[in-house]
């Protein structure tokens, strides 16, 4: 029992011992998803000198799904627009959040500007699963492109670089195959990645001279089928991680050792960062240890000035690693966690020379949407909360305002905003300031802000720090797209070779540098320009239907509307039928008018007819003479009005035609049944009369008309034997068969036939019924003319009668 | 050789004499009454009475339309001497 008792007391220390380390072990590890790495966590607040402020709003009315905002100046106005991918409608608003056009074709990616076809005006790139729409500056469709592939794949942004060196801008984009069109939307190659049945997740290609070699490769993460590195004319230079089952983000590509080496920094969307060398191999691996999938493109800057960048990249947390992969800082919101895929973007907010971060944070468990910027060492310098709305996608910043500071525009579900900083006198520079790095998103770091990342600006030995390396007036990454030479200052040059300067026609003209005569009107720009004044943008400036070009070669004012054949034949022409026709016109309508009035005079002769027929109508009506009054109806009918009289009118006489019948019924049905009994009796002529009468009273009565019918062929038969008999000899047998086969009748009929024959003139033969036998009497060739006569006579009757 | 068509007709004529040897002087009978005691077809009944009464006019009278037939007084022993005439050449025919 003492044993028992001492085993017990140890089994509970025991309990006791393991429940404390159990508490000590759950608030050690609060946080759920705490790795090894992640030592520096919930950091506090050092500055608050840097507050946001909703510098205007653009509300979308109703809950939305939206994507990173492309802000540019498309349209030259020196003021920048916003484009966006609002509900899978292309958004295009004004820098003061208000929209200026919305482009109704389908997106479901975020925009790539560019100005592709060199006329000045930037031009949208926007793409769903299906097709590639390039849309001007005023949102209309220039052209577009079919994918022509299976409806299994999730398309992501356009990247648009000068890969072959012609000068202009070619478009790279990634959905299910990779496509590589010419700034007109003519496919150049395509890269079969041999897909099957699985569904296709596409992300964004990254577009840098990876291996030194001079020439432009695209690196693409693929959906499950490796990391692929491509030339420039679509071959595959290596592959990499092709047994892996991974999907990937897009590549973020910069030379992170200063070694003129370039790296390629990429995340497998759930473990891993890989820092690959030019050649596909791993220089070194990051484990993440997230137990979230998603895709954050990872950003790269130089924080703190230090000639080396660092890699800024999200998953529940937000981590900065040094160049060489080893961990610099970490954060997590303990209270707030979940960083999710929105990408981090960095800019000098507050003109201190360092980078700072900004990310939009989502708040998942408390549905609040956080807007954070971190300084270089990870605190959070400010921070802008947004209740009961959520954070989509990653932060453009840029100085929309050009007041010299930085604001923020980004997208809730419910809201486009625009933040601009207070507590800050001035920002600096934006080297990753949106989605993907830059607006033609080639996934690599842009230093100077020029429209083109550092690694192009060494392909183009251009100086990556310095916007305008030649001071000619123009970015260097404009200058690069549209066909300048960005080292060398050609704002006066003449590329095109129609007497107008580059600047001029860019800036001022909006005409093509590309094109010598932009409107196609067979006048050069600068001869429309300089020498005739005439519009180079429209290829008939007065608008008189006449091209200007064609106008000159005539003779004729191109700045004049002077189209004499199109004044003839558009109004002089017209103006001269008119004024012809209107006295055809007043002959016609008098015309017209007078027969109206012949008609209505017409109309009232015939009324008067009418009621006057009528009235002899009712006359006959009241005289039962319904046949007569049937007649006036009619002929009243027929002059075409309708009225209750006339109505009333037919209604009596069909009244009195029914009497009429009824009564001839009554007397008509006694006759017949006569005429029947007659019949049987075979007395057909008093059967006829009986019938006749009958039919007098109602000719269509069906049964006397069967029963004159019958009595006619019952006279006929008589007939046909009566002539027969004319021919027998006086006192010879004669069978009844042999007189019914000369007949052609039945031996009944025949019998009949001889019965009534002898029933009426008896001299005229004998028959003997049991044998069967007819024999003539002498001289009897009289009574049977005479019998003849009599069944004609009668047999015309009946004929006449029966209906 | 032997003609059968002959033979026939002979043997026909036989029959309907046989039928109006048995009919009374001056009585009046149909072609019908022949053709079906002679159990012969009506039409060549018609034939053979025809045919026999070329041979021998006083055998009777036939009226065509009524096709009644009337044999004539005193006939019997010229329609035996009629029928042994055919039935030997009917033999001579056969053998």
């Amino acid at each position: 029992m003492r044993f028992n008792n001492l085993r017990e007391k140890k089994f509970k220390i025991i309990v006791l011992v393991l429940f404390v380390l159990f508490l000590i072990q759950l608030s050690e590890s609060k946080i759920y998803f705490s790795t090894e790495n992640n030592k520096q966590i919930s950091k506090e607040i050092t500055s608050d000198s840097i507050t946001l402020e909703a510098y205007w709003e653009f509300n979308f009315n109703k809950t939305a799904h939206t994507m990173e905002p492309t802000i540019i100046d498309i349209d030259q106005d020196k003021e920048v627009e916003i484009i966006i991918n609002l509900n899978n409608l292309i958004y295009c608003l004004d820098s003061k959040g208000k929209i200026e056009w919305i482009s109704e074709i389908y997106s479901e990616s975020s925009p790539t500007v560019a100005d592709l076809n060199g006329d000045g005006f930037m031009e949208i790139i926007s793409c769903d699963e299906r097709e590639i729409s390039c849309l001007n500056k005023e949102g209309k469709v220039i052209w577009q492109y079919e994918l022509g592939v299976i409806d299994r794949a999730e398309t992501y942004s356009a990247t648009i670089a000068d890969i072959n060196d012609d000068k202009k801008s070619e478009i790279i984009i990634y959905s299910e195959d990779l496509f590589c069109l010419d700034y007109a939307g003519n496919i150049i190659w395509k890269v079969d990645f041999e897909y099957e049945d699985n569904y296709v997740f596409c992300e964004t290609p990254a577009i840098a001279d990876i291996n030194n070699d001079q020439e432009l490769e695209i690196l693409i993460g693929t959906s499950k089928k490796g990391i692929y590195c491509i030339s420039n004319e679509g071959d595959v230079i290596w592959r990499k991680f092709s047994n892996t089952d991974f999907k990937w983000c897009t590549p973020t590509i910069t030379d992170l050792e200063n070694d003129n080496e370039i790296e390629i920094l990429i995340s497998d969307g759930s473990n891993s960062i890989y820092c690959l060398n030019s050649t596909g191999d791993i220089l070194w691996t990051q484990e993440l240890g997230s137990l979230i999938d998603h895709f954050s493109q990872i950003a790269i800057g130089d924080l703190d000035c230090d000639g080396f960048k660092e890699i800024i990249f999200s998953d529940y947390r937000l981590i900065c690693y040094n160049y060489n992969g080893s961990l610099r800082w970490s954060y997590f919101d303990e209270l707030e966690s979940g960083f999710s895929y929105n990408p981090p973007v960095l800019a000098d907010l507050n003109g201190n020379g360092k980078l700072e971060i900004i990310i939009a944070n989502w708040a998942v468990l408390r549905n609040t949407a956080l807007l954070y910027c971190f300084d270089e060492q990870g605190n959070v310098i400010c921070k802008y909360r947004i209740l009961n709305d959520t954070f989509e996608g990653a932060p453009t910043v840029v100085d929309i305002n050009d007041d010299d500071l930085l604001e923020i525009i980004i997208s809730t579900e419910k809201k486009l905003y625009a933040f601009k900083l207070n507590g800050v006198s001035n920002s600096g520079k934006q080297s990753w300031y949106c989605y993907k790095g830059s607006t033609f998103q080639t996934g690599n770091i842009d230093s100077d802000s020029d429209y083109i990342d550092d690694l192009t600006e060494k392909y183009y030995q251009t100086n990556p720090n310095e916007s305008d390396t030649d001071q000619d007036g123009f970015l260097d990454g404009y200058e690069i797209q549209v066909g300048l030479d960005p080292k060398s200052d050609d704002k006066l040059l003449d590329r095109d070779g129609d007497l107008l300067d580059n600047e001029n026609e860019i800036k001022y003209y909006h005409t093509s540098i590309f094109l010598r005569d932009t409107d196609g009107d067979g006048l050069t720009d600068g001869q429309e320009i300089i020498g005739i004044g005439t519009d180079p943008l429209n290829p008939d400036t007065d608008g008189d239907g006449k091209n200007d070009g064609l106008e000159l070669e005539r003779g004729t004012n191109p700045l004049k509307w002077d189209n004499y054949i199109r004044i003839f034949s558009v109004y002089a022409l017209p103006l001269y039928f008119i004024v012809a026709m209107i006295p055809i016109i007043v002959v016609i309508q008098k015309r017209v008018k007078r027969n109206k009035e012949r008609k209505v005079q017409l109309r009232e002769l015939d009324l008067e007819n009418h009621n006057s027929l009528l009235e002899e109508c009712k006359t006959f009506i009241e005289d039962k003479n319904y046949i007569e009054a049937e007649k006036r109806l009619w002929s009243a009918q027929v002059l075409g009005f309708e009225s209750e009289l006339y109505n009333k009118y037919a209604q009596k006489i069909h009244q009195l035609k029914e009497e009429a019948r009824k009564r001839k019924d009554e007397i008509a049905e006694p006759l017949v049944l006569e005429g029947e009994k007659l019949l049987a009796e075979k007395k057909y002529e008093q059967a006829l009369t009986k019938l006749n009468q009958a039919l007098d009273f109602v000719p269509k009565h069906e049964k006397a008309n069967k029963l004159v019918l019958l009595i006619e062929l019952k006279l006929q038969n008589i007939r046909s034997v009566l002539e027969i008999t004319k021919y027998f000899q006086p006192h010879i047998q004669t069978e009844v068969e042999r007189i019914a086969e000369l007949t052609n009748l039945t031996i009944n009929e025949t019998q009949e036939a001889i019965e009534k024959i002898l029933q009426e003139e008896q001299i005229i033969g004998s028959y003997d019924v049991k044998e069967q036998i007819f024999i003539r009497s002498d001289e009897t060739t009289n009574a049977i003319d005479k019998l003849l006569k009599r069944f004609f006579e009668v047999e015309e009757k009946a004929q006449g009668k029966k209906s | 050789m032997i003609n059968i068509s002959s033979i026939h007709i002979e043997r026909q004529k036989i029959a309907v004499l046989n039928i109006l040897k048995e009919v009374p002087s001056n009585e009046q009978i149909s072609l019908r009454i022949i053709s079906v005691k002679a159990k012969l077809p009506k039409q060549d009944t018609e034939i053979i009475i025809r045919d026999l009464l070329k041979e021998f006019r006083e055998l009777g009278k036939y009226y065509e339309l009524e096709q009644t037939f009337i044999r004539l007084d005193s006939t019997s022993s010229a329609i035996d001497d009629l029928l042994r005439k055919y039935e030997t050449t009917s033999k001579e025919l056969k053998n």
